[in-house]
């Protein structure tokens, strides 16, 4: 396909945002000659696809190896895919105007559900059949990776192979693997079979899902060579690994604009609803002297003016109060400052938050998830009332008076106590502020209460667990908007329940939705997640059309004998473990932190993988 | 890129230069990086001006070698003069600028027409809706065919907005075209600076 960029830069004055179609941000890596091209996508708009860590990483791993050039491109923007269509121009990567198609991987980033459509824009833009059959030799391979490929079937007929687990080498090694292939001559199908041998991948297409009435009773494989139960593949070093390098510096603010230091990848606590807390596991930490290197190369190569510890609970990284103070020192002068997102409440950080204070402040969020000790120990977070207390206390004495508290509503044993309890927690938090003497607390207090709809995920205890219908969802919603009038300070901030039950269904589909995805697409689905894109009626009709029962994917309690899509999969994390931790939620039994002892998840096969 | 995108933009860079940056007083320091006007989004420029204040002295010379190491491609700086810390800021100063537009077709005669009357538009105000005419603001034009070269008003009050002027020239010709608009001079009211 012939393109000229040059072309589209004059048409780009008629769309918004037009820095996110041009590239040339600072330290963007263009390589010239190399021998394979790989596509680094992600299909959501630019300013959310920028500000993936993941895809960072592997924007600087592949482009490390010297074979290998990865570009990147993100899901056009609405106007921008009219723009395109309409003037016959394919999708390009950012670093050479290169058409998509003409890239030998393609390989797609997949956070959430509700980014599927987009993938389907991308590809079409791009001259890609949909389907991994329609794909000819002359086509690229496309795969994905991201928590989502832990269930990839609903998406497993586009893609050729799919990537799971850590992918910094990974990814590299597929790369180099197709590369060695195509250098041989090698057929598609040669080097999907080259491809399902490495430790991480799994090619749908040598799996088959067998059904009996509508229900799915086993899965076939159809490969003699691939491998019984593709496993994720595991990072061991954190600290050798590659990081960042040097990162891009967009010219649009995006939605993360600052540099992330991850602490550690992993999780111990085990809240059962958290599919991160269990796909990721084991923890594994970077030192202390790790972090801060790259925190001063980072900053130097940036001009970053912001530092964010990211981890999945960065109160939990064993040297947090000795880092906290130590970047803090380390980039007082040049007014950096630091944020600490996923702080839980019972960690212990009150004189780290004094000190962070001093640099500059920044928005407080507390995640109790559940209204009622009994529901809190059900999803075994760990917190308790006081713990909640407390923190907002600190939090109010070192002159916050924004704080958002975050729950989910229609988590497994809800009643309305639970709900009301929400309310309850939100009251004693209020009074906490206002019993405070006038000058030692804040202006006026802005206490948030969000909350989101549970969706059940695979590899997690719940993931046999029922979505509540939209009827019940919205009823508690009511129950809760009215329990919360009165409270003094107090926002209610609440999501569009219709849309987590589409995530519900893709997050344990099968791959009989694919169908259905397409379809949606075709009546003009696109950017799910925004509430202003999202076509309910589209998604109605497709459904319809192809025969799929959204409650028996979203809204059934499975039994735990169930063929689950996901059953082929290896996460590391036994179902055996997922089995007793479900019956100990629904007895109210906690488990504690692995920290203090393990809990035996990962059986015996990977015992050894945890060092714990 | 907006004004703001152009202003954090610059500020990064400084910061990798590892420049000497002074900050402002108060709750939320920020760097002394203020720029004479703003470019409308979608207008390129090759003369643009800024005021920056530094905690220590460097040379000129330095200034612009650091900058340009560190800016994107795209960005650069041509020209820095160091003035006394109570110099009068160059939004204060600012007087005029010159741009080029290129229009798709032939605006030349139009464009002579336009000018030779009063050029009354409807401007949004505070108070609502009111008509002015931006003819003043309009100190010469040089027209070639499709290619213009305009002098307008531009000091701390406003200036000259291409925009409305073109789009009066559009009204006046009964038809639409396309048009890019690039900035090439400012002119402050001390010159050599």
């Amino acid at each position: 396909m012939k393109f000229d960029f040059k072309e589209l830069e004059k048409q780009l004055g008629r769309v918004e945002k037009p820095a996110r179609y041009v590239g040339n941000e600072f330290n963007i890596i263009r390589k010239e000659g190399a021998k394979l091209k790989f596509a680094l996508l992600f299909p959501d708009v630019y300013e959310i696809g920028m500000s993936h860590l993941g895809s960072r990483i592997l924007y600087n791993a592949l482009n490390s190896v010297e074979d290998i050039a990865c570009e990147r491109a993100y899901a056009p923007w609405v106007d921008m895919e009219t723009l395109l269509r309409e003037k016959g121009y394919p999708l390009y990567s950012l670093e050479t105007y290169t058409p998509l198609g003409e890239f030998d991987i393609l390989g797609f980033s997949l956070l959430y559900e509700m980014c599927y459509t987009n993938i389907l824009t991308m590809l079409e833009l791009s001259s890609v059949p949909f389907l991994s059959k329609d794909r000819g030799e002359e086509d690229p391979l496309v795969v994905c990776g991201g928590p989502c490929a832990c269930n990839s079937e609903p998406v497993a007929d586009i893609f050729d192979a799919v990537m799971i687990g850590d992918g910094e080498e990974l990814a590299i090694e597929v790369a180099n693997t197709v590369l060695k292939e195509k250098e041989r001559g090698a057929k598609r199908h040669e080097i999907l079979l080259a491809l399902s041998k490495i430790e991480g991948v799994y090619v749908p297409s040598f799996y088959n899902p067998v059904y009996e009435g509508y229900d799915l009773v086993r899965i076939e494989k159809t490969q003699k060579e691939a491998p019984e139960k593709p496993s994720k593949r595991i990072l061991k070093n954190l600290d050798t690994a590659t990081y960042i390098g040097k990162p891009l510096v967009p010219f649009l603010p995006i939605t993360h604009d600052r540099i992330a230091l991850e602490l550690f990848r992993g999780c111990t606590r085990g809240c059962r609803f958290c599919q991160a807390g269990f796909i990721y596991r084991p923890i594994r930490e970077r030192k202390m002297d790790t972090v801060m290197e790259q925190a001063r190369s980072l900053i130097n190569c940036t001009g970053y003016d912001e530092i964010s510890l990211f981890s999945l609970s960065s109160g939990d990284y064993s040297k947090i109060h000795e880092i906290v103070p130590k970047l803090i020192d380390e980039f007082n002068d040049e007014h950096v400052s630091l944020s600490l997102p996923s702080l839980r409440i019972d960690s212990f950080l009150k004189d780290d938050l004094e000190k962070i204070q001093s640099v500059r402040k920044t928005g407080l969020t507390f995640a109790p998830e559940a209204g009622t000790q009994r529901l809190r120990d059900v999803i075994n977070k760990g917190v308790t009332e006081e713990d909640l207390l407390r923190s907002a206390k600190d939090a109010f004495e070192a002159g916050w008076n924004s704080v958002k508290l975050y729950f989910m509503i229609g988590l497994p044993t809800e009643t309305d106590d639970d709900i009301l309890g929400i309310a309850d927690l939100a009251r004693k938090v209020s009074r906490e502020f206002y019993s405070m003497p006038k000058d030692k607390r804040g202006k006026g207090l802005r206490l948030v209460v969000s909350t989101s709809s549970f969706v059940p995920k695979p590899f997690t205890p719940f993931q046999w667990e029922a979505q509540d219908s939209l009827d019940e969802i919205r009823r508690k919603q009511m129950l809760l908007k009215d329990a919360l009038k009165g409270i003094r300070g107090v926002e209610f901030s609440y999501h569009e329940s219709t849309i987590s039950k589409l995530e519900a269904v893709f997050a344990r589909g099968d791959r009989r939705l694919c169908a259905a995805l397409i379809e949606a697409y075709r009546l003009g689905a696109r950017f799910d997640s925004w509430d202003e894109h999202f076509k309910e009626e589209a998604w109605i009709e497709a459904f319809a059309k192809c025969g799929i029962d959204t409650e028996y994917f979203a809204n059934r309690k499975r039994s735990t004998e169930e063929v689950l899509p996901w059953s082929h999969i290896d996460m590391t994390v036994t179902e055996e473990y997922f089995k007793k931790e479900l019956e100990r939620a629904l007895e109210g039994k906690t488990t504690p932190d692995c920290r203090k002892g393990c809990n035996g998840c990962f059986g015996k096969k990977y015992a050894d993988y945890c060092k714990i | 890129m907006s004004h703001l995108d152009v202003q954090r933009l610059f500020q990064r860079a400084m910061h990798r230069a590892n420049l000497p940056m002074a900050y402002s007083q108060g709750f939320n320091p920020h760097p002394i990086v203020s720029f004479a006007t703003a470019l409308a989004v979608g207008y390129t420029s090759i003369s643009e001006w800024v005021d920056v204040k530094l905690a220590k002295d460097i040379t000129e010379t330095e200034f612009i070698e650091k900058m340009n190491s560190a800016l994107p491609a795209g960005f650069c700086v041509l020209k820095a003069k160091i003035v006394e810390n109570n110099a009068k800021s160059l939004t204060a100063i600012m007087k005029a600028a010159e741009y080029d537009v290129t229009a798709s077709c032939d605006i030349e005669d139009a464009m002579h027409e336009l000018l030779s009357d009063d050029i009354v538009v409807t401007k949004k105000t505070k108070s609502g809706m009111k008509e002015v005419n931006i003819r003043p603001d309009v100190y010469a034009v040089d027209a070639h065919g499709s290619s213009i070269h305009i002098t307008g008003r531009l000091d701390a009050a406003g200036g000259l907005n291409i925009e409305l002027l073109m789009g009066s020239l559009k009204e006046k010709m009964g038809g639409d075209f396309g048009y890019t608009v690039r900035r090439t001079n400012i002119i402050f009211e001390t010159e050599g600076k």
